[in-house]
């Protein structure tokens, strides 16, 4: 929400950029064929460079199989441009 | 066969690839699911300000994964349990991909390494008269910008058409781990 508006937080997918990527498969078991893959996802920091007012946010994400099984944890860091949120 | 006793601080492995084109990214983003035409249409990221489509972040992560898989022989040798990286710098279609990776640390039956993907971008090449014989799309469209001549970035060699101008940017540092069988 925005001045009491709701809009969207991605305003440009244009100016969404990917900024870092962390595949951790620590514990993990190895993916099979027919697995069936279930990702939750949850935002972590958020933060802008004031400099060039870019803003960054980081999303843990972890991947378990259909039995519940870990198979990977990525974080992933975004970073959305000036005119972009 | 790769085994922990023949790994060294130090010790760096290496890939490069050069085949990085508009085609590529269109069957990368078709494979991917990732659609975001910043990566595939030339007139969506000139609108955004990028002056050209740009890879995917996890076109050029692949082939950090790569470099591994390759050099474990897809698990015969030991397996990646980390792969953590900045995207620090765009990388375009024309590019050489270089990916190194530098062992750092040793413990038991797991080793750290140092990743880095640097780009080499091409610009243009000119005959001893400054005449340009060849321009490269990064010349065309402006990739190189006064922040990479300021930094050092932009350098010349010699080349059987005259002088090559290209650029020599870090796109890509982060770390890795590895565990080895043996």
């Amino acid at each position: 929400m925005q001045n009491g508006v709701d809009r969207p937080f991605l305003l440009d997918p244009g100016k969404l950029l990917h900024a870092g990527q962390k595949y951790d498969w620590e514990g993990c078991v190895d993916i099979k064929p027919n697995d069936k893959l279930i990702f939750t996802a949850k935002w972590g920091k958020v933060w802008v460079v004031e400099k060039n007012m870019v803003l960054f946010g980081e999303i843990f994400v972890t991947v378990k199989n259909q039995e519940g099984e870990l198979v990977c944890k990525p974080t992933i860091t975004a970073a959305i441009k000036p005119g972009g949120y | 066969m790769v085994k922990i006793s023949d790994l060294s601080i130090g010790q760096v492995i290496k890939s490069e690839f050069d085949g990085i084109t508009r085609e590529l990214l269109r069957a990368y983003a078709k494979a991917s699911g990732d659609t975001n035409p910043i990566h595939t249409n030339d007139a969506i990221a000139e609108k955004a300000g990028l002056k050209g489509i740009i890879a995917h972040g996890l076109f050029s992560y692949g082939f950090i994964t790569k470099l591994f898989e390759d050099f474990l022989e897809y698990g015969k040798y030991g397996k990646l349990i980390e792969i953590d990286v900045t995207m620090r710098a765009m990388v375009r279609c024309g590019d050489l991909l270089i990916t190194e990776a530098k062992v750092n640390k040793i413990e038991g039956k797991r080793v750290y390494l140092d990743v880095i993907q640097t780009t080499i971008t091409n610009v243009d090449i000119k005959d001893k008269d400054g005449n340009t014989v060849k321009q490269f799309e990064a010349g065309e469209r402006g990739y190189i910008s006064d922040k990479d001549i300021e930094q050092g970035l932009v350098k010349t060699k010699e080349v059987d058409e005259g002088i090559l101008t290209y650029r020599e940017r870090e796109a890509t540092p982060g770390t890795a781990i590895i565990e080895l069988n043996e």
